[in-house]
């Protein structure tokens, strides 16, 4: 009896310390992943930011005019292809506008949720206790998120188009509709840790 | 609700905590648990080595008291 209880401790220390392994590699990646994506963000708001004041000081009245009317500044590197860099650098009417009102909030929310996930694997790594209440509310957090990136950039791309002078060119960029799926794919995962968090706190009970 | 009396039956038996949990195989930190009734389960397992190293019967450790 004695010989079995030791086995299944054993088998308990070598899960537990391949959790902490994973989920140390796991941090570092997401680490990378979020100071990539807020190297981008910043680059990108520097970029939107550069273009502006450009804008500005030749006479943009303000801040829409300034990112409609704005000619292409020959102090910016060139753009590397399409996209939200595009947008930024060789911007200029409508939808310039409307990539940045959609791009630029989805880039932030995809910062915010990298960084969730990595406080998660760090906090996960650290104790070893995947089911506690700290990573169902991270969990949480992310999938809010997810659907944020989503659905946010939609609706602000749908505001920009609605303030569009007449005859404005300009393409809607709306939601993908993934991440609204991983969101909800997250939320119920959050509520089979929810579940985990109770069997967990029933196991320290018992002895 | 059902009560412990794991601390009654080492004064009988005059062993120490530190000793039992040893025999039982377990920290004295969650001897001192099963003790003072901050546990909400026991394992068959660990009631049987509890009752190997005192030589009891598992009714001798454990007592319903109702409820008021």
């Amino acid at each position: 009896m004695l010989a079995r209880r030791e086995s299944a401790g054993a088998d308990r220390a070598d899960v537990e310390r391949r959790l902490r392994d994973s989920m140390r590699t796991l941090w570092c990646l997401g680490a990378m992943a979020t100071a990539l994506a807020a190297f981008a963000l910043v680059s990108v708001t520097i970029a939107v930011c550069s273009r502006v004041e450009g804008a500005l000081a030749t006479g943009a009245p303000d801040l829409w005019h300034a990112l409609y009317m704005a000619d292409p500044s020959p102090t910016l590197p060139a753009p590397p292809s399409g996209g939200l860099y595009s947008a930024v650098h060789n911007g200029g009417g409508w939808a310039a506008v409307t990539t940045l009102a959609s791009g630029l909030p989805a880039l932030a929310i995809g910062v915010a949720a990298c960084l969730g996930v990595t406080l998660m694997l760090r906090d996960v790594a650290r104790t070893g206790r995947p089911f506690s209440d700290r990573v169902v509310r991270s969990l949480r957090c992310v999938s809010v998120l997810l659907v944020a990136a989503d659905v946010v950039p939609a609706l602000l791309c749908m505001l920009a188009s609605w303030a569009a002078p007449a005859g404005a060119s300009f393409s809607l960029s709306g939601g993908t509709g993934w991440p609204i799926l991983a969101g909800a794919a997250l939320a119920a995962v959050s509520r089979v840790f929810e579940y985990g968090c109770v069997l967990q706190r029933q196991d320290d009970e018992t002895l | 609700m059902i009560v412990l009396r794991l601390d009654r039956v080492l004064a009988d038996r005059k062993m120490r905590s530190k000793e039992l949990a040893e025999l039982v195989g377990i920290s004295e930190v969650n001897l001192s648990r099963i003790k003072c009734g901050r546990i909400s389960a026991v394992r068959f397992s660990t009631l049987d080595a509890i009752c190997r190293a005192l030589d009891c019967q598992p009714g001798d450790l454990l007592e319903y008291v109702p409820d008021e």
